[in-house]
């Protein structure tokens, strides 16, 4: 089962501290599954509600990604709509964060 | 406390560092500019240079000084318009610079005070925000040809190579790097985006508000470079941008690759510079993987590309290199320590030497092999640690000269001479309390070779000489000491004017002529100047005897050698530490006396009554077919204790001089705590120190320089002791 994390209306500068920490408290109350791991492996980052961003907001996306990546875990960007996708796309992350297969092999 | 407190407190804590980073900042600014006069088309300098006094602004404005903040503004609006190529750097900007350089200096200085400044240096700062000013509006600017070759004429559409990385503080600052990459989007088309993911950490290590984000792009627009570059004009500052132009050639590719900050994949970096394209780069991989498959082994994929689409190798060869090699900056390299904290620990470390030199000698007292042993161990340890230690307090003396740069061309335009500075050996390391203590000495030297040694161009050009004067700083280690040579190929220095001022002054005896060596060293007697001219910069005759003086506390020997019309060379010697050396015990009765390892050549048996008197009635002793000047420590000192029967000539080199020292015993090497001999004992002749033996008793440390000169004395002149003697002759 997929964690998720639901990004807010605004993803900016403004609101990239407090969601940062939101995410490291999501993580730390991850109960440790024993034996198979998949359960924690896999996160869905929703972002419905997404309809301002900016370039703090796509690194944050990007810094999340990496650290998923470095834990080989799933990143999934799912319900991306105008907004994010524009500016992911301006900013040349489009295939990186929303396209597929991006299980956070590092590269 | 509140607010206000706080800050106040904060500031006054951490001013002395801007203080002294200020500082820093400024001399590197100074040194770029000295480096730029000599290459003006250098880019990289050029934005060093900005870069620099944009530090000075913003460190001043976190400490509210406006002054700083005003005048450095003034001054980056010219520095700014040399980057842009508005303005070429021509000799009359660079002295402005250099001026309102000397002006920032006195800004920061006077930070540090409470003092109001006087009328005329504010008269001279708004002097010169009036030049800035002139300068900057001045006249046509000049297209700068260096960095954009043939630049492309507006309306016609080119492909450009853009980099950029964005600073740290971009967000707070309240810029955004999406709006300013859409606006670049309005100039033209973008493709091959590529975004520096790698550089950007990791969410449990971020901090989000900072910026990490870099960006690489293809650009094609028909908008000329400043257009381009003024989209970023907001971010300008705090950014690294790159704008390769269309057919850039391979050395712009190179450094465009060498200027990423971080190693993505080969194939990434040479699409991400324009090197290649991805489909190449995919068709590459592929072939790379098949011959791999059925070969066993991958061929490089530079070669692969090499042969496929004729990409050249220098370039494949840099984004090689980029890869492998690890970028360490500058910084951390480096640790900053505050000077008495690495003087603590030194102290610390004679304390430490002096208490197991202690422990050895109880532990030989106790006849235990193992204890005696692990002693040695401990000796040997101490000794490995002095010398790491002592190691840090070692800077390059080339700080120091190229300090001289500044004076010297500053100095040479004054007196309209034409001179070259060379400087040799500027990484010859001494200790950070001699660098600044030689500086002042130094300084008057070159002052001195400027003024009255080397001759205006026409004088030269007159004798036959190359019109340009050459003048030379060299530095380097020679037997434990470290030396500097300041020469000139001037005109020398002329003896019988030497001569004849030494005379009128009553310092020689009319009519008497020393040896050629005397005559240079009389240079050095206070009072002393044959300059018929006193200038601003010397003939005062009061520098040589105070730089002479100076030299010697340190330590140090000063020589003179001169070729009438061909130069002059001073020779400084000075040695490499103060604090703790290799000194060799002696013992005269119940006394002992340490000399400087390094200046002990050799010890010889002594013999009562094979001393002997020479005809100035000083005692030598035969070596070797020469004759040695012999100074008796009993003697010198009247030291009571008898005679042994055999007693010790140790003989000493000082500079070029030799000389013999007669002891009692011989008490072999020891590591040498240096310290400083209280005030009531400065006059001791002799003596530069003492040191606190194993066992507690106190040994005093000899100067050999003045020892040397007591060597040549008549015994007479010493206090004799009943050392039975042929009859003294006076001279």
């Amino acid at each position: 089962m997929d964690q998720i994390l639901t990004l807010p209306a605004e993803l900016t500068i403004y609101t990239v501290a407090e969601l940062r920490l939101q995410w490291l408290q999501l993580n730390a109350e991850i109960p440790e599954a024993s034996g198979a791991a998949t359960a924690r492996d896999s996160w869905l980052i929703d972002a419905a509600a997404v309809e301002e961003i900016d370039a703090a907001g796509v690194q944050f996306l990007l810094a999340l990604w990496q650290v998923l990546a470095q834990k080989k875990q799933v990143f999934r960007l799912a319900n991306l709509n105008r907004p994010l996708s524009n500016a992911l796309e301006a900013l040349g992350v489009a295939a990186l964060l929303a396209g597929e297969g991006n299980n956070g092999a590092a590269t | 406390m509140n607010n206000n407190d706080y800050d106040n407190s904060f500031i006054a804590e951490a001013l002395p560092a801007f203080i002294s980073e200020a500082n820093e900042n400024i001399e590197t600014f100074e040194h770029l500019l000295l480096q730029l006069e000599g290459e003006p088309d250098n880019r990289e300098l050029l934005d060093a240079l900005f870069r620099c006094a944009h530090t000075i602004k913003g460190a001043a404005g976190i400490f509210g000084l406006e002054q700083v903040v005003a005048f450095t503004h003034h001054v980056e609006t010219l520095l700014d318009q040399l980057r842009e190529g508005k303005r070429v750097l021509s000799t009359e900007i660079s002295t402005l610079l250099l001026q309102c350089i000397d002006q920032m200096r006195l800004l920061v200085s006077a930070a540090q005070g409470t003092q109001a400044e006087g009328e005329e240096v504010v008269q001279a700062r708004e002097a010169l925000v009036q030049r800035l000013h002139e300068v900057c509006c001045s006249g046509c600017p000049v297209l700068s040809s260096c960095n954009s070759p043939g630049s492309p004429r507006p309306g016609r559409t080119c492909h450009w190579q853009v980099s950029v990385h964005f600073g740290q503080d971009i967000f707070r600052n309240g810029m955004d790097p999406l709006a300013i990459l859409n606006y670049v989007r309005g100039l033209g088309a973008i493709s091959n985006l590529v975004c520096h993911v790698c550089a950007v950490p990791a969410l449990d290590a971020i901090d989000p508000e900072s910026c990490y984000l870099g960006f690489e792009f293809s650009l094609d627009t028909s908008a000329t470079r400043e257009q381009i570059e003024s989209a970023f004009s907001f971010v300008r500052d705090e950014c690294t941008l790159y704008l390769v132009e269309p057919g850039a050639h391979t050395p712009d590719l190179v450094s465009l690759i060498e200027a990423i900050p971080e190693k993505p994949k080969l194939g990434e970096l040479l699409v991400s510079v324009g090197a290649a394209s991805a489909t190449q780069i995919q068709q590459s991989l592929q072939v790379q993987a098949e011959v791999a498959a059925s070969a066993g082994k991958a061929p490089p994929l530079g070669e692969i590309l090499h042969a496929k689409t004729g990409l050249d190798q220098q370039i494949v060869a840099a984004a090689l290199r980029k890869q492998n090699t690890q970028r360490d900056s500058d910084d951390a390299r480096f640790v900053r320590v505050k000077a008495d904290r690495l003087d603590a620990v030194i102290n610390l470390l004679g304390e430490l030497v002096i208490a197991s030199a202690g422990a050895s000698l109880l532990a030989r007292q106790s006849r235990q092999d193992t204890l005696i042993e692990a002693n040695q161990q401990i000796g040997r340890l101490v000794e490995e640690i002095r010398n790491g230690t002592l190691q840090l307090r070692m800077v390059p003396i080339g700080e120091v000269f190229a300090r001289f740069r500044r004076v010297v061309r500053d100095t040479a335009a004054e007196l309209g001479k034409n001179v070259e500075l060379e400087i040799a050996g500027g990484e010859t390391e001494l200790d950070k309390t001699l660098v600044e203590r030689i500086a002042d000495p130094l300084m008057h030297l070159v002052r001195n070779a400027l003024d009255h040694g080397l001759e205006t161009a026409d004088e030269r050009a007159a004798a036959g000489k190359p019109t340009q004067g050459r003048l030379t700083l060299s530095a380097c280690h020679e037997s434990g000491s470290i030396l500097i040579r300041i020469e000139d190929d001037g005109r020398g220095i002329n003896r019988d004017k030497v001569l004849a001022r030494a005379w009128e002054r009553g310092l020689l005896e009319h009519g008497i002529t020393p040896p050629d060596a005397q005559i240079l060293k009389l240079i050095f007697e206070p009072g002393f100047s044959t300059a018929e001219k006193v200038t601003n910069l010397s003939g005062r005759g009061v520098g040589m005897d105070v730089v002479r003086r100076n030299i010697e506390v340190l330590r140090g020997t000063v020589a003179l050698h001169s070729e009438p019309g061909r130069g002059t060379c001073i020779e400084i010697r000075l040695p490499l530490t103060l604090a703790i050396i290799d000194g060799f015990l002696v013992g005269v009765g119940t006394s002992k006396f340490i000399f400087p390892l390094d200046t002990v050549v050799e010890v010889i048996e002594n013999q009562p009554g094979t001393a002997m008197l020479d005809a100035r009635g000083c005692r030598v002793v035969e070596l070797r077919g020469h004759v040695l000047p012999v100074v008796s420590l009993r003697a010198l000192y009247a030291l009571d204790s008898p005679e042994p029967e055999r007693g010790s000539v140790v003989v000493i080199q000082s500079g070029a001089a030799s000389f013999g020292v007669l002891v009692d015993q011989l008490l072999g090497q020891h590591q040498t705590v240096i310290k400083p001999l209280g005030r009531m004992f400065q006059s001791l002749r002799g003596m530069s120190g003492s040191s606190i033996l194993g066992n507690g008793e106190v040994a005093l440390i000899f100067d050999v320089q003045s020892l040397c000169q007591l060597a040549e004395q008549p015994t007479s002149v010493l206090r004799a002791n009943s050392f039975s003697q042929n009859p003294v002759s006076h001279q």
